[in-house]
């Protein structure tokens, strides 16, 4: 067959992927067009990471095989997948954590000058790139300084550096800011103009609509089918993914907020290195029965805030109290045992232990407490127990029940593991940061309901989100944060989308009055 | 249809380490083909059979469970702290404090301790060793100091430390020959009969209570909360943080143990059989560094070290064979370092083993 002769690009013929316990790709075709967007979709679990990371020399399938420009290709390791011009963006990034964004980038196709490592050429580059696709990213900074946000960027930056053919995005979207979302969207219709093709992953249909011109929805390891975008909607791609309709919007009941739980006043914290302030003198209350929204673009503080009220990072100035609890100068272990649940804006880094099995994750906090342990032994069959309880009602997909390792799970079935043992936890506070993310829409659709019978038990949320339709459909207050500070107090059923981005975008501030 | 395979971890682990001690031996034997020519196979059936054949079968025995000893222990210091991500590079510091003190009581407190000087020799050994180890986590904690800078200047500071005060102590340093005067015989640990069963060898209780004490370290990795937060500590400590371990405290609770097991090793080696004298020299025993490769090859778990802590006490028995062949005895220890060396490579194999059996097996390690 000669190159020109064939309409795909790439093709996967019954790809089968097993892995202990569970078939992770079963029988799967995927066949690909050139210059096409070609949507991903599934449930978390469905196999979909695994698909990829088998095109991309991450894993060798059992059976089946790949076709690229019409000739059969062995694809033994990522090596082989980039001769072949096949870059893929990771749901969990593969970045090095001590190395600056720009040493990251140029990893593995480093130039030099006389033998020496030049970065000048590169550093041009990627000028050039991240002004192109309007890509905020920090070149010199270290990659576990970084927000999410912004390792997500350095990660689409490292694909496009490398000028690949095929061009597999694995939720790229799930940190990013909606102006972010957009920008994508563009580069990503630019690269197909240039004669690139692309999967995209990701669970909002909104994107999927926007972008692709054919969708793959993948269940169980199954092919449901491949669609037209032209031809569905939102309504049946969610259908055909579950298999049941979604409720895409929540039923949200009244609930008047009662007393205040958490109080912040005037708090100040640190930035990465403490090189400057991030969080410069933030104020408000979290009430009994009331969901607060931080809303803000990524990298204004939030994460900072959050670092502040959980005691991760060291509160310069201000005071935090739960009730009259000033617990300002107090421990991590003092506040989660007392008052506060988290659920980390970064998994891999604060939420889990990935060799940890789901049972360990599941007693992270409260390992030492009763009736988990007593006198310093750990009731690991309790635990067991507990954990597939919570398995079973978070709808958490595994192959090995509690014994499972974190690290085994799908980027969605991890985040589960987090929200059910915080959400179980049932502390009087909840501190959610981007609770939802990588979540399939019939897990958001969960999740959001337990957020919202929560502050009908009358506890408090404060909610960190980049999703702005998250923060309007489930949100009681939204306050935005700007550059480490409050700049706007909004109700979300008096504002809309754009007055929000406006806010976010620091173009308009109103005063706001802590209580 | 797929076909359904499923090993376990636990052995995908063994067979790997199986794999690299052949190639471990493989190159040992290179090593003799090239420098001893004649009597190089000879030799190499040494090492194999661990110089079973030279004293008898029953005594070769009783020599590895001699040797056995020191070298589980320090493996278990080395592995327990690398469960907590923490490079023991102090523990033949740990083992040569611990050494000390076993040899201090014994010299200075059996008129007193009687028929029991031995168990105090053992508690001592244990509790200065863990002092030791403790000072380095304090170090490494709170005042910020690299772990391997500050273990292998404590090394040398045990080592000068430990001359200094045997030099200056006229019960142990007997007429500056060099060396100390012999543990008495109540400070020795009892033999358990075991000298007697394999024959006229060193073996001794030492042994018994080295497998105990991996036993112990294996229960409080698997079944307390202490090794729940260490472990943590070791595979995600920011997670580890993030749920309000402290970790600092964890990192010192694990030296503390690292040094107690050393020190033990120093004491239970020192004390383990009559005739046993401390030469002062300027360099640290080998048994410290020996735990390095007893732990890798035991993947740092404390059950497994107690198998390959015998197994390179076995090549080292076979190692002190070969200069029965002429053999020079410094060609002796490099061969032997090399196997050992390149027995602790087991984490590489299992990579490659994986991938040779492993379609089935992704990255699940
Ligand atoms: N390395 C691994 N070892 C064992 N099982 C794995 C491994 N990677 C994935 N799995 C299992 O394979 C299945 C598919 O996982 P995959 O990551 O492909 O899902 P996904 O469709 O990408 O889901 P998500 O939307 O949550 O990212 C899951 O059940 C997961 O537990
Ligand atoms: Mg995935």
């Amino acid at each position: 067959m000669s190159t020109e002769s064939t309409e795909f690009s790439f093709e996967m013929r019954n790809i089968t992927k097993v892995f202990p316990g569970i078939i992770a790709n079963n029988d799967i075709t995927f066949q690909v067009r050139k210059q096409e967007v070609h949507a991903l979709l599934g449930e978390n679990g469905a196999g979909k990471s695994t698909l990829m990371s088998v095109l991309f020399g991450l894993y060798q399938p059992e059976h089946g095989e790949i076709i690229i420009n019409g000739e059969k290709a062995s694809i033994r390791n990522p090596n082989d997948a980039n001769e072949y011009g096949i870059g893929m963006v990771h749901q969990h990034f593969k970045l090095v954590q001590n190395f600056t964004a720009l040493q990251n980038i140029v990893l593995g196709v480093e130039t030099t000058k006389n033998g020496f490592l030049d970065f000048a050429p590169a550093r041009a580059k990627l000028n050039e790139l991240t002004e192109h696709y309007q890509l905020k990213v920090d070149l010199d900074m270290l990659i576990e300084d970084m927000t999410v946000g912004m390792q997500q960027r350095v990660e689409i930056l490292k694909m496009l550096y490398r000028e690949n053919e095929i061009l597999i995005f694995d939720e790229p979207t799930a940190v990013l800011t909606p102006q972010e979302v957009e920008e994508l969207m563009k580069s990503i219709e630019g690269l197909v103009a240039e004669g690139k093709s692309i999967v995209f992953i990701s669970h909002k249909l909104n994107e999927i609509m926007r972008i692709a011109n054919r969708c793959t929805v993948l269940r169980s390891g199954k092919v449901t089918g491949t669609v037209d975008i032209k031809d569905t909607s939102k309504e049946e791609l969610s259908e055909m993914m579950v298999g049941r309709k979604v409720l895409l919007a929540p039923d949200k009941t009244q609930v008047k907020p009662g007393e205040v739980l958490m109080s912040v006043r005037d708090l100040m914290v640190k930035g990465a290195k403490g090189h400057n302030d991030a969080v410069r003198g933030v104020s408000f209350d979290v009430r009994r029965g009331e969901i607060l929204c931080i809303a803000g673009i990524d990298g204004n503080g939030q994460t900072e805030l959050v670092y502040g009220l959980t005691g991760l990072r060291k509160i310069e100035r201000g005071t935090v109290r739960f009730g009259d609890d000033d617990v300002t100068q107090k421990s991590i272990r003092y506040r989660n045992s007392r008052h506060l649940s988290h659920i980390p804006e970064d998994r891999h880094k604060h939420g889990l232990v990935l060799d940890y099995d789901i049972s360990e994750n599941m007693i992270l906090q409260t390992y030492y407490e009763k009736p988990v342990s007593t006198r310093g032994i750990i009731d690991y069959r309790g635990a067991y127990e507990h954990a597939d309880e919570l398995i079973e009602r978070y709808d958490v997909r595994c192959a090995q029940g509690a014994r499972t390792r974190a690290g085994s799970l799908s980027g969605g079935n991890q985040q589960k593991v987090i929200v059910a043992r915080e959400i179980e936890r049932n502390s009087d506070v909840l501190i959610a940061v981007q609770p939802t993310r990588g979540m399939d829409v019939g897990a958001i659709e969960f999740i959001h309901k337990q957020l919202l019978r929560m502050r009908e038990d009358g506890k408090g949320i404060l909610l960190i989100s980049l999703e702005l339709e998250e923060v309007m459909n489930i949100s009681d207050r939204i306050l935005v944060m700007y550059e480490g500070e409050i700049v706007g107090e909004l109700d979300p059923d008096k504002t809309d989308f754009q007055e929000l981005g406006l806010y976010m975008a620091g173009a308009k501030r109103t005063p706001v009055s802590a209580a | 249809m797929a076909k359904k395979i499923f090993i376990s971890p636990f052995m995908v682990t063994f067979v790997a380490t199986i794999i690299t001690i052949i190639i471990g031996l493989l190159i040992g034997l290179i090593l003799l083909l090239l420098t001893s020519g004649n009597v190089a196979l000879p030799a190499f059936k040494m090492i194999v059979t661990g110089g079973f054949g030279l004293t008898g079968l029953l005594n070769g025995i009783g020599r590895v469970l001699y040797y056995a000893v020191p070298i589980m222990m320090t493996g278990l210091s080395v592995g327990f702290a690398l469960r907590t991500g923490i490079f023991n590079i102090g523990a033949p510091g740990q083992f040569l404090i611990g050494l000390y003190a076993g040899l201090f009581v014994a010299m200075h407190f059996s008129p007193q301790l009687g028929a029991y000087t031995w168990v105090f020799s053992i508690l001592a050994g244990a509790a200065c060793g863990g002092l030791w180890g403790l000072l380095q986590g304090v170090l490494q904690a709170y005042k910020n100091l690299n772990a391997i800078v500050c273990g292998i200047m404590l090394n040398y500071v045990s080592l000068f430390l430990v001359n200094m005060l045997i030099r200056s102590d006229h019960a142990l340093y007997v007429g500056g020959q060099g060396w100390t005067a012999p543990v008495p015989s109540v400070g020795l640990l009892p033999s358990f009969n075991l000298n007697q069963i394999f024959t006229a060898s060193a073996a001794n209780s030492g042994i018994v209570f080295g497998v105990i004490v991996c036993v112990v370290a294996f229960i409080i990795l698997k079944k307390t909360t202490a090794g729940f937060e260490m472990k943590a500590c070791g595979l995600n400590r920011d997670a580890a943080q993030y749920a309000g371990v402290n970790v600092k405290k964890a990192a010192i609770l694990a030296m503390l143990l690292a040094g107690i097991f050393a020190g033990l090793g120093g004491t239970m080696y020192h004390n383990g059989t009559m005739g046993q004298q401390y030469t002062l020299t300027d360099a640290l025993r080998p048994e410290g560094f020996t735990g390095i490769p007893v732990a890798l090859l035991g993947s740092n778990h404390p059950i497994a070290i107690i198998f390959s802590g015998l197994f390179i006490a076995y090549l080292e028995v076979g190692g002190l064979g070969m200069q029965s062949l002429g053999i020079p005895s410094e060609m002796v220890t490099i061969i032997t370092s090399v196997t050992i060396f390149f027995c602790s490579f087991n984490l590489l194999f299992k990579k490659m083993y994986i991938r040779l059996i492993g379609k089935a097996f992704g990255e699940m390690i």
